[in-house]
């Protein structure tokens, strides 16, 4: 159904974008590929990254991206608060966790859900990042997540949660790694919130779609430098 | 277009393409820049305001002095806190600014589209509402607009600089054409200038070469011709080894002179060398053509100094001559001055060397050269009765009282005190009827008589007053032109005499009297008798000089007469020829002087100068002288001299 909507937007876009050619073509494109991924069964994860991981990674590498790839026609059809569970637990069981600086050597790195699966590794950002991908491709509504900044106090360290907001001005339920089920914040004293944003602002997707096209995320921030990347493993945002 | 223009059009075609492209570049650039700028900006504040909401979200106060200190840095046009069910908590909004740097069409023409940024505050885990921030797009049109016209002043400073550059450039490279167009102005005057400068560039030089060559062939052809045309005149009418007229030019001279449409007075004198045989026997073949020799050349010198007196050798021993006088008393004068001066030097006595003239004065209408010639030869039959070195003057039956030449003189200072010359006009027409020059002739009143120039004019001479005359009749001429409405085209022509062309007083009148009437200075024109040219012709250059400004052209008259080769053509102005009538008469029948009259029009031609004939008298010869491209023809067929100029062929 998702992709139905956005390939329909997308053919849409590409009618109105006269001024870009390019873009107009690639548009269409997608919305015409859109449509014929609908025809089948949700199809989020490329083929081409179950071959890369087995080539790269091995087997067990292989099989974790297989059953990734498997979880989107399965929650297809599931309703909103299974959807929740489920990609949490996924996650949460198929990524252990690893600081950055052990096993990206790097001091903060934003894993793409592929890296995190396949190397069989992420920290904080890597499980918020996975979840989110996943949540949005079923189809829950950007406005209802938000990625927030957030302390541990039992921890003292910095961390990051996704949020859940069934109404606007709800208390958001808590999508965390560090405990097996989903939340409501009030019940989380251990987390104390620092800042959230949304990643789907209108704003924000007219700035990072125009980082995304031009290829250049050196000089934009690490969500940018995330979104560019999952773009050529084919796993748009 | 000149080629010049050409270029420089070309150029400032460019440069504003150029800076057109250039312009449009930068400026779309730029407002691009400009615009990731605001909104990145914008993000940022917001991102950084609203996590300073966040922190304070117990205190709407602090939030809402949060709001106004970011906002009062002026870069923002609003910043706006919604509360999460929509309701608005504060706002800031900047008026348009009254004093906008930038004109307002440059907003309208390149929008900066400044999206608002939109981030959440938050209330611990909840929301607890949003901020919105735009940026002022005012400092981004204020930049644009600085830039474009630093830009523009840029591209203008090129634009100047390029033009003045290819205007410098194309007028050092293309010298060399304005050297040959002038050069090429030059030739159709007449000129044949030599560039001496040779340009480097291939083509230029090519060109400017193969003018040089053009100019260096174009002379020596009208010098051959030339040479060989005047060499033609020579074996025609002149006597080899003593260069003066041989009979038939001297004839025909005379002929012209009985048919001229002047009246005419002159003494013919026949001058017989009556020993020369006997000469030759005892002094060697070579004493005796010396002898003639010299007789030839002072008498050809006498001649030259009198007014259009002439000279020829009819045969071995005897020497004509024609000189216009106005009496018979003016005629023994000249005579006796002659057998003074040749019995003086060549024909002295020591040589025992016996000649006689004999003469006859002719100023009748009618004359005749064959009654003339028999006349003379009487008078010379009766002088040999005579001693060596003595003359006859036939004596006829005109009995008539004659002025003396003090008389003479009192009536010809009359005449122009008085104004008294009459205007005679005499028309040329061209092939298809229609006049195209009248030349002007005079007369004058003497006791009720009417005497044309022909007979007075040698008096005039000798009395030195023939510039005053000439100014008496270009004034009237000028005068004439002024009142009477001739036929457009129509030029009017007056004889100048050798005397006025060097008179300094009459050159100034002259200037004057054309700067008063420009319009009648553009119809006239002066000729000059060709045989004159040789002693006048530096004086003639200045005295051109002076008038040419005014339009007046130059002819010369009885072409032919003088003995000048025709390189006079090219060193002078020469606007039209007039062939002597010696020439034009009986041209039907005289296959060489035909050939003479064609190669003349030839060369004038070929020098863009017209050539006219006088005295034509039969259609045969009209016909015969249409056919050599003569341009108009004037005599007794066509029409006689009248007070008024005649307008159709009679």
């Amino acid at each position: 159904m998702l992709y139905s909507v956005a390939g329909i937007v997308l053919v849409f876009m590409a009618l109105l974008a006269k001024k870009n050619t390019l873009f107009a073509l690639g548009c269409f494109g997608l919305g015409l590929f859109g449509y014929l991924v609908q025809a089948s069964a949700l199809k989020v994860v490329p083929d081409a990254l179950v071959q890369q991981a087995l080539r790269d990674f091995g087997e067990g590498a292989q099989a974790r991206v297989q059953r990734w790839q498997a979880l989107f026609p399965q929650l297809q059809d599931a309703d909103e608060a299974t959807k929740l569970k489920e990609v949490n637990a996924f996650f949460n069981a198929e990524i252990r966790f690893v600081s950055d600086l052990r096993h990206w050597r790097k001091d903060d790195y934003w894993a793409t859900p592929y890296e995190a699966l396949s190397t069989h590794g992420g920290d904080c950002e890597d499980f918020v990042i996975a979840k989110y991908h996943a949540l949005r491709h079923l189809g829950v509504g950007g406005d209802k997540l938000r990625i927030t900044y957030v302390k541990a106090i039992r921890l003292n360290e910095a961390h990051m949660v996704l949020t859940y907001f069934p109404t606007k001005d709800a208390v958001p339920l808590v999508l965390d790694n560090l405990i097996g089920i989903i939340a409501s914040a009030d019940k989380r004293s251990d987390l104390v919130p620092v800042y959230s944003f949304n990643a789907e602002g209108m704003w924000l997707e007219r700035m990072k779609g125009e980082g995304v096209r031009m290829g250049n995320p050196n000089k934009l921030d690490l969500w940018t430098d995330l979104r560019v990347r999952m773009h050529k493993l084919g796993l748009d945002l | 277009m000149s080629l010049r223009q050409q270029f420089s059009l070309l150029t400032s075609f460019l440069v504003i393409v150029l800076f057109i492209g250039s312009l449009l570049l930068t400026i779309t650039n730029a407002r691009h820049a400009f615009e990731e700028q605001l909104n990145a900006r914008a993000y940022d504040a917001s991102s950084a305001l609203s996590l300073a909401l966040s922190q304070v979200s117990d205190d709407e106060t602090l939030q809402l002095r949060l709001i106004d200190a970011l906002y009062d840095r002026g870069f923002f046009a609003s910043i706006e806190f919604q509360k999460v069910n929509g309701q608005s908590l504060y706002k800031r909004n900047m008026d348009a600014l009254a004093a906008e740097q930038s004109p307002l069409w440059l907003a309208r023409f390149l929008p900066i589209a400044a999206m608002p940024a939109q981030t959440d505050v938050m209330q611990g885990w909840q929301r607890m509402g949003t901020v919105t921030v735009s940026s002022y797009t005012g400092i981004a049109y204020q930049d644009l607009w600085t830039l474009i016209r630093t830009e523009l002043m840029w591209y203008g400073l090129v634009l100047v600089l390029s033009l003045l550059g290819v205007q410098w450039l194309l007028r050092w490279l293309l010298r060399p054409l304005q050297e040959v167009e002038k050069q090429a102005k030059a030739i159709t005057e007449r000129q044949w200038p030599i560039q001496e400068h040779i340009p480097r560039t291939r083509e230029l030089r090519h060109m400017v070469l193969a003018m040089n060559q053009m100019v260096q062939r174009l002379r020596s052809l009208f010098s051959e011709q030339a040479a060989l045309t005047e060499k033609l005149r020579l074996e025609t009418f002149t006597d080899n080894p003593t260069g003066l007229l041989n009979r038939r030019g001297f004839d025909q001279r005379m002929d012209t002179v009985f048919k001229d449409v002047q009246e005419h007075s002159g003494v013919l004198l026949l001058l017989q060398l009556h020993n020369l045989a006997q000469f030759n026997q005892e002094q060697g073949r070579q004493a005796t053509d010396d002898l003639i020799a010299t007789l030839a050349r002072q008498l050809q010198l006498w001649t030259a100094s009198l007014h259009q007196a002439f000279v020829g050798r009819r045969s071995g021993a005897d020497f004509a001559l024609y000189l216009p006088c106005v009496g018979r008393v003016q005629a023994m004068n000249y005579i006796q001055t002659l057998i003074d001066e040749l019995a003086t030097s060549v024909l002295s006595a020591r040589n025992r060397m016996d000649f006689h003239i004999g003469a006859v004065f002719l100023h009748q209408e009618g004359d005749v050269l064959s009654s003339a010639l028999s006349r003379a030869d009487a008078a010379l039959r009766q002088a040999q009765q005579q001693g060596s070195a003595s003359f006859v003057l036939y004596q006829d039956d005109q009995g008539s009282k004659e002025p003396t030449a003090s008389e003479w003189r009192a009536l010809l200072l009359n005449v122009l005190h008085y104004e008294a010359l009459q205007l005679l006009f005499h028309t040329s027409f061209d092939q298809q009827g229609q006049p195209i020059q009248v030349e002007v002739l005079s007369r004058i009143t003497l006791d009720e008589k009417i005497i044309s120039a022909g007979r007075f004019w040698p008096m005039v001479e000798q009395h030195h007053l023939s510039a005053q005359f000439d100014a008496l009749i270009i004034r009237k001429v000028l005068h004439y032109l002024t009142e009477v409405d001739l036929p457009k085209n129509l030029c009017c022509c007056v004889n100048l005499s050798a005397a006025s062309v060097l008179d300094q007083t009459l050159l100034r009148q002259l200037v004057q009297w054309l700067d008063d009437a420009p319009e009648a200075a553009k119809r006239l024109a002066f000729e000059v008798p060709e045989a004159a040219l040789a002693s006048i012709e530096p004086s003639l250059q200045h005295f051109l000089e002076e008038i040419r400004p005014y339009g007046v052209r130059l002819g010369v008259d009885q072409v032919g007469t003088g003995s000048m080769a025709f390189a006079y053509l090219r060193r002078l102005p020469i606007s039209y020829l007039r062939i002597d009538g010696s020439f034009s008469r009986n041209l039907a029948q005289a296959q060489d002087q035909r050939f003479f009259v064609q190669s003349m029009v030839q060369i004038a031609n070929n020098l863009d100068i017209d050539v006219l004939a006088d005295g034509v008298e039969q259609e045969a010869d009209a016909d015969e002288l249409w056919q050599a491209h003569v341009q108009a023809l004037s005599g007794y067929y066509y029409g006689r001299p009248a007070p008024t100029p005649c307008l159709q062929p009679h």
